[in-house]
């Protein structure tokens, strides 16, 4: 956003601008002012981003830059609104990994259900429970561990901090009533990477170099090698 | 045999952005800059080291939404309208820079590269560069191979097969349509792999594809040789892992030639720095201002006070970073070579438009690097994909682990709090999908329309791009716009399909709109 593109629009249209990116302003700020603030804030968000995005990212994000005056959305803007569905109204719960140690879930439950289960006093609130069930046939009741997540009856989506990398998980939505636990909903299976070096095998160790090949390697794409494997860390990829 | 192999990849890739309601529409300008500053630039360079008889050995990756938009007559009339844009203001620079030498020099300079496009696309192409990139292949300057169809990033389709199958199985169709002969490997979206894809890559008829480092060395075996040789997973088809060092040179904003102060200037373009009234037939309506691609000036350092652009000496820094490169790759490969008992590979990929347009020199680097390496001693030696299986047929079996190239190497960009409510919404899609597609086995006449349509509109919102824009944060309300378009279209078509009442009308109207793959047939997601 270039500080012309800026200058070319009305006062109000740069305060529901401001508005809309949540930066606080004085009521009685000027329009230069307001300029300003909202390019140092377009510049700090540029920073940031420039700070998350490994080189690969930065790299390929150029290809889709052909101007900085449309990084926001005006709202004079006359693009037709596609009104989409907030929900489907459908119970269902889908997990996604999104690392070796978390997992993301977005869930809805059926309106009319929903206000089946609240029914009466003996409803005790919705959780999320995250069952890990590596190695094991799930049958509903014979998961290794699990853990539970209190959510709210708006809530439809959560990032979910899993305990151990290389594991399987299942997510169920369940309600408590009269303090038991009822099943409403059983995700998908997911599975998360190890995030770190298969122990060495017999194959691998018919190379007598491998260690230091794979230190070496490992030293480059900036990940440790470790003595031991199930130790997880972030990749830098670069 | 040679002491080290080196694997240059290209992806070529852009989301489909087509607007024929609108005269121009500013996100075509993504394809028209790819167009000037990295197709006909590299497809130039390719075939004038065929004719100088320099061997050449390069891997493309053309995605086949690339392929539809290079090949469909609106684009490329545009793009034609696009470059007389650009030769007028070219020619108009070299009137206004008369009485200043050095910038005079770099205006004829920018009137000659558009030119030479202008001529390149219009007449030696006859407006489509696609048979002159299939030709390169029959004469092994390069390897094509394909990308997913929409360039979706599986491992979030994993859930919904019959989508990652449509994804696979419609790239391989669309890549033989196009360029007239069946891929044999694959370029992953954002190298997004997770165990079992390969399943999927097998039934298409695919060979190979490539993963990061990580997926390599974090495979459910430890791989003996490192990054620096391919893995096969249990059904044959092979994973070869990109090398960091190798792209560090390049892609690194801190560490790689591109950032080198002697080279152009991305952020001086006259499109924002000549007055409006000079510039404004050449930007968009509505007074926004846009990279025209004529740039004046040299990196120089951080902060705004920039020089005017070299260009011999950005030449000169092309030779020496082509030569520093082959010296790394070779001092690399010297360290590596005695821990393995085959010649070890180096795989660098590059999104194939971070050359000529990002990097304005980047053409000339690889065309520097290509001549040197044919003529160097054989212990750095170029090869593709099938050219190392045919050598080393034998492989450690082992699947790779779950991967990208994304920051922190895993789904963080495609899935983070921007853009995680799209994967709701496409989710839904596919299950619709496959309802319509099992309620309307067979089907002719408006009905199959609707559904080969609700099949485009399925695939569009599954673009990578547009989370990775929503992350990135370079166009988020297009990239916003565009989801909420398909899932929109999708969905009414749908809706209209079970009711039965379908507005003829509106349909057409949306099938020359959005019209990605003419031939699609919706029983795919059967």
């Amino acid at each position: 956003m270039t500080r012309e593109r800026l200058s070319s629009l009305p006062l109000d249209e740069l305060k529901i601008i401001a508005a809309r990116y949540k930066i606080e302003t004085d009521g009685d700020l000027d329009k230069d002012s307001l300029i300003g603030l909202l390019l140092d804030y377009f510049t700090d968000l540029r920073e940031e981003r420039e700070e998350f995005n490994n080189s690969l990212v930065r790299g390929e994000e150029k290809k889709y830059e052909v101007s900085m005056d449309e990084e926001i959305e005006r709202p004079s803007q006359g693009v037709e609104p596609y009104s989409i569905p907030k929900k489907y109204d459908e119970t269902q719960i889908t997990a996604l990994v999104r690392d070796p140690t978390w997992a993301y879930a977005y869930w809805e439950i059926n309106k009319s259900q929903l206000c089946e289960i609240k029914r009466g006093s003996k409803f005790g609130g919705l959780r999320l429970r995250v069952h890990d069930i590596t190695d094991v046939e799930y049958d509903g009741t014979n998961s290794n561990s699990h853990f539970d997540i209190p959510i709210k009856s708006k809530d439809d989506h959560w990032y979910i901090h899993l305990p151990k990398p290389g594991s399987i998980y299942v997510l169920e939505l369940i309600y408590l009533k009269n303090r038991k636990p009822c099943l409403l909903v059983r995700s998908n299976t997911i599975r998360t990477p190890r995030g770190c070096m298969a122990a060495a095998d017999g194959e691998t160790r018919r190379n007598p170099h491998v260690d230091r090949l794979l230190s070496m390697a490992a030293q480059v794409h900036r990940v440790p090698y470790p003595s031991s494997d199930s130790i997880p860390h972030r990749v830098s990829v670069d | 045999m040679s002491k080290g192999f080196l694997l240059l990849l290209l992806h070529c890739h852009l989301p489909f952005v087509r607007h024929p309601d609108h005269p121009r529409f500013l996100e075509e300008d993504w394809l028209f800059e790819g167009i000037s500053e990295t197709y006909l630039p590299l497809l130039r360079i390719l075939e004038r080291l065929r004719e100088e008889r320099v061997s050449v050995k390069l891997t493309v990756s053309i995605s086949p939404t690339l392929l539809s938009m290079l090949s469909d007559e609106l684009l490329q009339e545009r793009y034609a309208r696009h470059l007389e844009r650009l030769l007028e203001l070219a020619g108009k620079e070299t009137e206004r820079t008369r009485s200043q030498p050095h910038f005079n020099r770099l205006a004829w300079m920018y009137l000659d590269l558009v030119t030479r496009n202008y001529e390149q696309f219009t007449r030696k192409y006859g407006r489509n560069l696609i048979p002159h990139l299939a030709k390169l292949e029959k004469v092994g300057v390069v390897e094509l191979i394909t990308s997913a169809a929409t360039h979706a990033y599986l491992p979030l389709l994993e859930k919904y097969p019959q989508a990652v199958d449509a994804q696979i199985g419609l790239a391989v169709q669309m890549h033989e349509k196009h360029l007239g002969s069946r891929p044999r490997g694959i370029w992953l979206p954002e190298c997004g792999y997770y165990p079992g894809l390969e399943t999927f890559l097998k039934k298409h008829g695919l060979e190979y594809f490539f993963v990061d480092t990580h997926g390599i060395l974090y495979a459910d075996r430890r791989p003996s040789y490192g990054n620096y040789a391919p893995i096969v997973c249990e059904n044959g088809v092979a994973a070869f892992a990109r090398d960091p060092e190798a792209s560090r040179a390049v892609w690194s904003a801190e560490e790689g030639y591109p950032g080198d102060i002697s080279y152009r200037e991305f952020y001086r373009d006259i499109g924002y720095d000549l007055p409006l009234e000079y510039i404004r037939p050449y930007i968009h309506e509505g007074d926004v201002r846009i990279n025209t691609g004529i740039k004046y000036y040299a990196i120089t350092g951080p902060g705004d006070r920039k020089k005017p652009y070299n260009r011999e000496e950005a030449m000169k820094k092309v030779e020496e970073h082509s030569e520093n490169f082959i010296y790394s790759r070779r001092n690399q490969v010297e360290r590596i070579g005695g821990l393995m008992d085959r010649p070890p590979l180096i795989v660098a990929p590059f999104d194939a438009e971070l050359f000529g347009h990002w990097w304005f020199e980047g053409p000339e680097w690889l065309e520097s690097l290509l001549k040197k390496i044919d003529r160097g001693q054989n212990d750095l030696q170029l090869t593709t994909p099938l050219e190392y299986l045919l050598l080393f047929r034998e492989n450690q079996v082992a699947t790779p682990s779950f991967s990208s190239w994304g920051n922190k190497g895993y789904s963080e960009v495609w899935l983070s709090g921007s853009n995680d409510w799209i994967y709701r919404h496409v989710h839904k899609a596919v299950e619709r999908m496959k309802r319509l597609a099992k309620l309307f086995v067979s089907t002719n006449g408006v009905r199959r329309r609707a559904l080969n349509q609700a099949t485009r509109e399925l695939l569009l919102m599954q673009a990578s791009d547009w989370a990775f824009i929503m992350k990135t944060g370079t166009t988020v309300p297009y990239a916003v716009g565009r989801v909420r378009e398909h899932v929109h279209n999708f969905n009414r078509i749908y809706d209209s399909l079970l009711t039965n009442q379908l507005d003829l009308a509106w349909l057409t109207g949306l099938e020359a709109r959005n019209n990605i793959f003419p031939d699609v047939d919706y029983r795919i997601f059967s």
